[in-house]
């Protein structure tokens, strides 16, 4: 070898030397996750929303470091960390922070959902509780963290939303409505445990949803919910002045859950060019149960020549009306009579509505459905 | 005399007499209703409907109902004479209707007088045919935009949406259609994703005597232990027998709910679909609701995905098998409701995998007693309804058709409900516990319940409104309270949570404009330290007034305080929105409108507000009409500001302005 070649030998052995110095010495030493522990229920899926908490630890001359801090999954163990295997969450957490200071704190957030045959297979191999890990690593060094998942009955499990569906008032997940038509959202959530439900319902306009949609709040949710079971959540009446494309959303922020918030798409579409308007109704309010002199009373509508109102099984999507009541345009509430009562079931939930009609027999204007229950 | 002369002369008088009887009993006797024929050979569907009642005094008249497919059209009867005369609100739809005429008697009965039945038909050879079709199809072109990501979204695009009702019908035969049709250039705004066309909820129903067949989305079975709110896509056919007091159906749908042109009617998987049989009767045939009794069995796979609209994780290749037995009677004249229920499931977690399959029970059972029914005819006696429900779900209960539903749960519930002219109560209190199956490994919770609702609605005193409008006041409390009464899983007996919430609103209307006010509040104890201690404020205002002339606005205000008592944060959120609509001229529209959000926590961890403006300019070029589609050409925007105080960097600020050309149908009239 030549007296240059050995030169830039050496050159390039000093730069690689260089090069593969460790910057520093760091390594993840520490995971603590918060909660350490929440009650999940047998037979039900769960939803818990867990901060892990990350330190690394920065030491000169020490075990080399990486920059970025990572798990690629989670996994469920039945009993303790190095139980039964159960099932595994691929979701990969990941954050990049340069290695400076003496410690740096990472905080990973997540909902993770628990599936109830997890819970289920733990409980049938005889262990109280199912364990969730995580392990972080930075490529040089690791540090694992478990949330404790005892194993209660239904009454005993933390507050959690395991599902959420959306639908219409009219039980529908689609709709395709006329311009100012009346429209409602209502969802059922599937929860354990009782809390404070904090939530959004959102919609997103034509003038945006034909780029990007862009969501605004129209209602804030503040609610305590009781009881294990399935909750009816009301929206608030929806947007139907504009044609085109809505969407609709429930977006929950506590507890967090661990899926995406569902939504629903309608269109507003077809009509007469705005000639189908909202008729507002007076009384009786939603919900109310069926009395002997109940009321029904609306705001009159211009231009209409009849009123019918309708009552339909609420028990039955989309049939025709049970019964009803037409009353002449100069009339804005009807009494039912012992003939319509006659039709209608004891104990059994009704919706009922308003339709306006013209003096050429066109609907010109419709109520929101509400619900009434006969005594 | 000849004696033949004295004969007829001694009967003449009882003949002057028995003619004069029977020439005057047409002028006082009530005769028997009839429905005259139609004007044409083929009645129309706006034909007046005639009815003539002979004879009949004023004060029976009074007393008549008349009604018209079931609906009570006594209030817009005309009379002609002798002659009720009823002209239809809306053109009748083809097909067969009927009619019932009954009387209100002064004891409080109702008398059958006539009931018939007619045809409107479409032609000779169809008693029912029509297609019709209304939405609209959009070209949307963006002039500008801001702030959208990258890449950025499309420019132009068209969408569309229209919905369909078809039938046909003659004879003993009929089959309606009706459904949704998409178009969207963008395959994201489909709910397959993909394409150009796609389909939204549809029906297809056909129908042959007492034989009944369905093709899209339906609710194939009565809700239950075993079914919850179960609208799927899917087949069943049916059969309904003895005027309807007996059915059965038979039905295949998704599992999941589904939307598109995709998984096609569903039933294909048995992974994805659900089946099973119902079998309805009502065996008193003098009253078909005294008893009601159904046989439900299914069996089913859940595929573990989401359906449409919903979120949340379902067991994947989960399945389960179920059976359930209900009776519902109505008896004492029917103040008396008995319901009961029992059903029985065998359910697999994990779809084969390896834990085995379990095997659990469910009874509901419901008494239910109407002390007064106030139906005294003076609408001033009180109406109260008292009962009792025992529910009882087993740990392990679960249906494919109620992936909502929530097993482990033993309940005792006594509830009343009373209602005495606008005032309506309901009360109820119940005790539930869980791990219903005493599984050793597992505590049990006691769960105590108090519930209390109220609605208030006066009726003014007369026929002008007074100054407050038309009010209605409601109040709801919620009061629960729960202990664990055995250990276990690192629960101790004790205290284990606790939640009070009291809501009340208050809503007054006048012919033109309403305005409401509510206001809730909350607490909420964990005693395990699993979630946080919290209070809870919110307070609501809305004010809707809709102005002559098409002229619109909206205000409401929403702010919600939430404090966690543990860790001493109080969480505060305001919403205000406020919408205006005014028509200049009769083609042109403006709306506004403008949604403030915001959301602070008092440790300063959070502080972001969002602003959202949006505004249209809409121009009737032209409306739909008979043959003639409407146009409609609309300039509308938004912007949208998210500003983060805690963390700038999240500030994001997006505009986006559309052009929008609408051609719009409606049915044919």
């Amino acid at each position: 070898m030549t007296v240059t070649g050995r030169k830039i030998l050496l050159s390039a052995v000093a730069l690689g030397m260089v090069a593969a110095a460790p910057p520093a010495g760091a390594v993840v030493f520490a995971v603590s996750p918060q909660p350490g522990q929440r009650t999940v229920a047998l037979g039900s899926p769960a939803s818990v929303s867990v901060a892990w908490r990350v330190e690394r630890q920065f030491s000169a001359g020490g075990v080399p470091a990486g920059d970025t801090v990572s798990s690629a999954a989670g996994a469920f163990h039945a009993g303790s960390a190095t139980g039964p295997l159960l099932g595994t969450v691929p979701r990969l957490l990941s954050q990049t922070r340069p290695v400076s200071g003496a410690l740096t704190v990472f905080t990973f957030r997540e909902a993770v959902t628990v599936p109830a045959r997890v819970i289920h297979r733990a409980h049938r191999l005889g262990f109280s509780q199912v364990v969730y890990v995580r392990t972080f690593d930075d490529g040089f060094g690791a540090a694992t963290g478990t949330v404790t998942l005892p194993v209660t009955g239904s009454g005993g499990a933390a507050f959690s939303v395991a599902r959420v569906a959306l639908s219409f008032a009219d039980g529908s997940v689609l709709q395709v409505v006329e311009p100012g038509a009346p429209l409602a959202v209502q969802a059922r959530l599937t929860v354990t445990g009782s809390g404070l439900l904090r939530a959004v319902w959102e919609v997103a306009d034509p003038a945006s949803t034909a780029g990007r949609p862009v969501y605004r709040v129209v209602r804030t949710v503040r609610r305590h919910l009781t009881g294990t079971g399935v909750q009816a959540l009301p929206g608030p009446p929806l947007p139907t002045g504009a044609r085109g494309g809505y969407r609709v959303r429930l977006r929950i922020t506590q507890p967090r859950p661990g899926f995406e918030p569902p939504e629903l798409a309608y269109f507003v579409s077809g009509g007469r060019g705005g000639a189908l308007r909202s008729l507002p109704l007076v009384r009786p309010a939603p919900g109310v149960t069926l009395g002997p002199e109940t009321r029904f009373a609306w705001r009159a509508v211009p231009g209409a020549a009849a009123y019918r109102l309708d009552l339909l099984d609420a028990t039955r999507q989309g049939a025709r009306p049970v019964t009803g009541v037409v009353v002449p345009g100069e009339r804005s509430e009807a009494v039912l009579s012992a003939a319509t009562r006659g039709h209608l079931v004891p104990g059994r939930r009704y919706r009922w509505r308003v339709r306006a009609i013209d003096g050429q027999g066109r609907m010109v204007a419709e109520s929101e459905i509400r619900e009434l229950r006969v005594p | 005399m000849p004696r033949g002369e004295a004969r007829r002369a001694r009967l003449l008088p009882a003949l002057v007499l028995a003619g004069l009887l029977l020439g005057a009993a047409p002028l006082h006797a009530q005769q028997p209703p009839r429905l005259l024929p139609a004007d044409h050979e083929v009645r129309g569907p706006s034909d007046p409907l005639r009815i003539r009642l002979a004879g009949w005094n004023a004060d029976t008249l009074a007393r008549l109902i008349l009604e018209l497919d079931d609906v009570d059209v006594t209030a817009v009867l005309e009379r002609e004479g002798e002659v009720l005369v009823l002209r239809p609100v809306e053109p009748l739809a083809e097909g067969v209707h009927h009619l019932r005429l009954v009387e209100h008697t002064p004891e409080g009965d109702l008398l059958e007088h006539g009931s018939w039945t007619f045809e409107i038909r479409h032609s000779a050879r169809l008693r029912e045919a029509g297609l019709a079709m209304e939405g609209s199809v959009s070209a949307v072109h963006r002039l500008g935009g801001s702030g959208l990501g990258t890449p950025p979204p499309r420019r132009g695009r068209i969408q569309g949406a229209a919905t369909f009702d078809g039938r046909a019908a003659d004879g003993d035969w009929q089959v309606t259609g009706e459904g949704e049709v998409l178009l969207d250039t963008d395959p994201a705004g489909l709910p397959r994703g993909g394409g150009l066309v796609d389909a939204g909820e549809f029906l297809v129903t056909g129908r042959r005597g007492a034989w009944e067949g369905r093709a899209g989305h339906q609710a194939p079975l009565p809700p239950g232990l075993l079914a919850g709110d179960f609208t799927r896509r899917g087949l069943s056919a049916g059969y309904l027998g003895a005027g309807g007091r007996y059915a059965a159906r038979a039905f295949a749908v998704t599992t999941q709910e589904v939307l598109g042109l995709r998984q096609g009617l569903g039933v294909g998987s048995p992974a994805r679909r659900t089946a099973g049989v119902v079998f309805e009767a009502r065996p008193v045939a003098r009253d078909p609701e005294a008893l009601v009794v159904a046989v439900t069995l299914l069996s089913g796979g859940d595929p573990g995905q989401t359906g449409e609209g919903v979120g949340g994780e379902s067991e994947t290749g989960s399945r389960g098998d179920g059976v359930s037995v209900a009776a519902d009677a109505l008896l004492l004249d029917r103040r008396l409701r008995l319901r009961g229920e029992a059903a029985g499931v065998r359910y697999d977690f994990d779809g084969g995998g390896p834990a085995a399959a379990e095997r659990d029970r469910a009874l509901a059972l419901l008494a239910e007693y109407a002390v007064w029914r106030g139906d005294t005819g003076d609408g001033t006696a009180p109406a109260l309804a008292v009962g009792v429900e025992h529910r009882r779900v087993g740990t392990f209960f679960r249906s494919p058709a109620n992936p909502e539903a929530v097993p482990d749960r033993e309940l005792l519930r006594a509830f009343a409900r009373f209602n005495r002219g606008g005032l309506q109560l309901e009360a109820a209190l119940g005790r539930e516990t869980d791990n219903v199956n005493d599984l050793a490994l597992l505590p049990r919770i006691r769960t105590r319940r108090a519930t209390l609702a109220l609605v208030h609605a006066p009726e003014p005193a007369g026929e002008a409104l007074p100054w407050y409008g038309r009010p209605t006041f409601t109040l709801e409390g919620v009061d629960q309270e729960r202990r664990v009464v055995r250990g276990g899983a690192g629960l101790a007996p004790g205290p284990f949570s606790a939640t009070t919430r009291v809501a009340f609103s208050a809503g007054f209307a006048y012919p033109s404009w309403e305005w409401s006010l509510a206001h809730f509040v909350g607490r909420s104890d964990d005693f395990t330290g699993q979630s946080a201690a919290t209070d809870d404020r919110t307070t609501e205002a809305a004010v809707n007034i809709q102005g002559e002339g098409g002229a619109s606005l909206a205000l409401s205000f929403q702010h919600s305080d939430s404090r966690d008592r543990d860790a001493a944060i109080d969480d505060t959120t305001d919403t205000a929105s406020l919408e205006l609509g005014y028509p200049f001229g009769e083609r042109l529209t403006l709306n506004l409108g403008i949604t403030l959000n915001r959301q602070r926590l008092s440790d300063d961890s959070l502080d972001t507000r969002t602003l959202t403006y949006t505004a249209a300019a809409v121009w009737d070029v032209q409306g739909a009409g008979a043959g003639r589609p409407g146009v409609q050409l609309a300039l509308e925007g938004t912007r949208n500001e998210l500003s983060d105080r805690v963390d700038p960097a999240g500030d994001a600020t997006s505009n986006q302005v559309f052009l929008r050309l609408t051609v719009f149908w409606v049915p044919g009239e």
